[in-house]
């Protein structure tokens, strides 16, 4: 707990140091010689020596709490210790050498320090805001200046805080790139639940949702104006083994967002095929065990979206399947086995 | 019994009767004086433990594959005698392997004392099958017909070299027992869809072999236990105690059940013990599987040319071709992850007659099942994982005899197959060298493959942790990269 509590000091204390010896270069390099800036000088390195090793301190606390990229982590700790041995260095050259601290070595050190605290800083912020935020930044600001920012995390939680050298992290793909939507009428999703429909959402920082009829094979028509008020949000909607009929699904043409529709064994008929094109962001479609024949097939006006048609057990015939498949040689139609 | 061993036997009578009075007394004495924790420090543990360790419930990424469907393969399937063609040990059978080829490569103590290691020509024949023109041998000519649907991984390898810590790596990321599965991460992050199946279920099919298969590989280690494996036995009845006894209607069972759960929750109130839950949570599981396990078992609607396809065993129970055809139908019914584990491909000698039996059993069944998976639509989002825990030594395990010979374990090079859930279709994937015994091209670690199968599920494996007893886990460890080339 004790430890928990120091570490949390470390953001405290660490722009101190930060301060105080960047105004010591300040005053080195852009002040007059005087005997009260030899005297300034003296006091700010102190008082930033001291705030540094409290920092370095209380940072050493923060990071046995773990959780950090172990390699950054390094980084930062070791340029942060450098800080603190080149300003004391430092200090004590400029106090027991006084004749020489005007010398190469006084203003090395001086260059090395400030070096140093900009490296520390540098991986700190790495660490807190993730991996290339400062490059990042400057990359953006060259080309037109887009929005910063996008990459910042929490301390990375690592296993065991080892070294992570890849980042496996991949941006939402798929239909629509998840384009943002507002969130889904709560009053909605609890009806749904309350009668067992499972409502996931898809993806964390997304509220399109998957609805799934797998514990309510009695879910039909009659059910259907529950979920109207969050038809947008429906992405994935698996109305498998349900009673759901055309009248029923005539209801969700305000489904716009639906990029998979499985209607596995349910008695929908021809008359859904043409709200089955309107759904223009539809890849996938299962209709599998349905009455659509192949009347109903040739009729789909397909969006230009769909990659996938699946058709086992349903009224269509190879012959269907064949002729659709001159008609869209894009779409994968799968019949399955033969009977 | 002479004065001293007298003495000796008393003392030790002694010893003993002190140790266990003082033992007993100062556990009781501790109980009395209080040092176990108090209610409120238990509750605040546990609200801590219950902040850190969340479950996913969403996935971090939009997922491709929603469910998994792993059809194990233990003991070791030989890589050279079904995927991986190398027309070189046909030239070089019987001649020893060279030094530079077996290299660091460890090999198990079953061979350390042999003194030569002769090259041994696979026990099959191969062609070219798919669009990609990958090979297959003979053994598997099924699986051969569904090459444009399956991913084969010619490039894996993993660090252990015996049963046991290689199935417990393959499926926990670790070698040693005691942490979760697969099954178990993927069921306590992701939830359950079917509120009336459990979210991770195990069928270990008989007539295999006798390697035997602890319960550790599908342990939900330091995860709550009700998300471990749950076990369907090979028997008529996969549930064992389904029916009520005579005399107990449903009814009846759900009032015990109730009361049963209110004892629970005042216990719970006390100790705010995670186990306490998962015990509630695992009898109302079981009630509800009461209802739903019959309509799964009950093969009755399966029209006769589905169960063709996966062979003459699929009627009988405990069978992989049974097994196979249930995966199916609990994915159908959203089952999260259905691990099927099949023995008998430890083949130490008489690999020919060893692989056929063995494939004979699993060929058809595995080729079904991604054939069918495919038909319903099914294969789309869900990834069928097809492989064992390690390879075959491509040098003979004993003396080369014609009349045949054995294989030990390799764990340097081995191939597996996937199909569906968003993995390429059609597609041979890594190279071994002309010997199968070392990865030459992109080679693939257990946790490299770990890491991509959460992938395929919308899950970043370096975000997906829990934290016990001081330290932070997940189920690649602390390595394991997602093979995106593997992704379609």
């Amino acid at each position: 707990m004790i430890i928990n509590f120091l570490g949390h000091l470390h953001p405290v204390f660490v722009h101190l140091p930060i301060g105080f010896l960047a105004l010591a270069y300040v005053i080195q390099y852009f002040f007059k010689s005087s005997t009260e800036k030899s005297r300034l000088i003296d006091f700010v390195l102190v008082a930033g020596i001291l705030s540094s090793l409290l920092a370095a301190f209380f940072g050493w606390m923060l990071s046995l709490s773990g959780g950090y990229e172990e390699n950054l982590l390094d980084w930062h700790r070791y340029t942060a210790i450098a800080v603190c041995v080149v300003s004391i260095a430092l200090l004590a050259f400029k106090k027991y050498k006084k004749e020489e601290y005007s010398k190469p070595y006084y203003h090395g050190g001086f260059h090395l320090m400030m070096l140093a605290l900009l490296l520390a800083g540098y991986f700190g912020g790495e660490m807190t805001h993730g991996e290339g935020y400062l490059l990042e930044a400057s990359t953006d600001l060259v080309s037109k200046g887009k929005a910063v920012g996008q990459h910042q995390r929490m301390p990375k939680p690592t296993a065991s805080s080892t070294t992570s050298d890849h980042d496996d992290i991949t941006e939402p793909s798929g239909p629509a790139a998840l384009d943002a939507i507002a969130p889904a009428d709560a009053a909605s999703i609890a009806a749904l639940k309350k009668i067992n429909v499972a409502v996931v959402p898809l993806a964390t920082g997304t509220h399109f949702l998957e609805l799934n009829m797998v514990n309510v094979p009695s879910f039909g028509d009659k059910d259907v104006p529950l979920l109207l008020k969050i038809a947008p949000q429906v992405m994935w909607l698996v109305l498998a083994d349900t009673k759901i009929t055309d009248a029923g699904l005539a209801t969700l043409k305000s489904c716009a967002n639906i990029t998979r529709l499985n209607l596995k064994n349910t008695a929908i008929t021809n008359a859904s095929i043409p709200l089955i094109g309107q759904f223009n962001k539809l890849e996938y479609l299962n209709i599998v065990g349905t009455k659509i024949d192949d009347a109903g097939l040739l009729g789909l006006i397909p969006s230009t979206t769909l990659k996938k048609i699946f058709c086992w057990q349903s009224g269509i015939t190879n012959n269907g399947v064949i002729s659709f498949r001159k008609k869209y040689p894009n779409i994968v139609i799968d019949f399955g086995e033969k009977k | 019994m002479n004065e001293l061993m007298k003495m000796h036997y008393e003392n030790k009578r002694r010893e003993f009767l002190r140790g266990s009075v003082l033992g007993l007394g100062g556990i009781a004495m501790g109980s009395l004086l209080g040092c176990g924790s108090k209610n409120a420090d238990r509750k605040a543990v546990q609200q801590v433990a219950e902040e850190i360790n969340k479950p996913l419930v969403n996935p971090h990424f939009l997922p491709k594959a929603k469910r998994v469907i792993y059809l194990f393969q233990g003991g070791g399937p030989s890589q050279m005698e079904l995927f991986d063609y190398k027309p070189m040990l046909y030239s070089m059978h019987g001649q020893e392997i060279p030094a530079s080829v077996v290299g660091k490569n460890r090999i198990s103590g079953m061979v350390s004392n042999q003194y030569s290691f002769p090259l041994a020509m696979p026990a099959a024949t191969f062609k070219q099958h798919g669009a990609a023109g990958g090979y297959f041998s003979d053994h598997v000519p099924h699986i051969a017909e569904i090459a444009d649907d399956i991913c084969v991984v010619r490039s894996m390898f993993t660090e252990q070299i015996n049963h046991e810590p290689a199935v417990i790596f393959t499926q926990t990321g670790n070698q040693l027992s005691g942490r979760p599965c697969i099954g178990s991460w993927l069921s306590y992050g992701l939830g359950s869809m079917n509120d009336n199946l459990p979210s991770f279920i195990v069928m270990v099919s008989k007539g295999g072999g006798d390697q035997p298969i602890s319960s550790a590989a599908w342990s939900s280690g330091f995860l709550p236990s009700h998300h471990q494996g749950v076990q369907f036995m090979t028997g008529n009845e996969p549930v064992p105690f389904l029916n009520n006894p005579e005399g107990i209607d449903r009814m009846d069972r759900r009032r015990a059940l109730d009361f049963i759960k209110g004892f629970n929750n005042i216990q719970n109130e006390v100790w705010h013990d995670p186990e306490i839950e998962s015990q509630i949570n695992q009898s109302e599981m079981a009630y509800k599987m009461q209802m739903a396990i019959p309509s799964i078992t009950d093969l009755s609607d399966e029209p006769q040319h589905i169960l063709d396809m996966y062979g003459p065993d699929v009627m009988t129970p405990g069978t992989f071709a049974h097994n196979c055809i249930m995966a199916r139908r609990l994915a159908e019914k959203d089952v999260r992850f259905v691990q099927l584990y099949h023995l008998g491909w430890d083949h130490h000698g008489s690999i020919a007659s060893g692989i056929k039996r063995a494939t004979s059993l699993t060929d058809q069944p595995s080729a079904a099942l991604v054939k069918d998976l495919k038909q319903r639509g099914l294969l789309d989002d869900t990834l069928v994982v097809w492989g064992g825990e390690f390879g075959r030594t491509s040098f003979s395990q004993g003396k080369l005899t014609p009349e045949g010979f054995g294989r030990d374990h390799h764990p340097g090079c081995y191939s597996i197959w996937m199909a569906g859930g968003g993995v390429k279709s059609g597609m041979v994937y890594g190279e071994s060298d002309d010997f199968a015994h070392n990865v030459v091209k992109d080679k693939v670690h257990v946790h490299d493959f770990q890491a991509t199968m959460m992938h395929l599920l919308g899950i970043d494996h370096e975000q997906f942790i829990y934290k016990s007893q001081g330290r932070r886990y997940r189920l690649t460890d602390v390595s394991g990269n997602v093979i995106h080339n593997l992704i379609a």
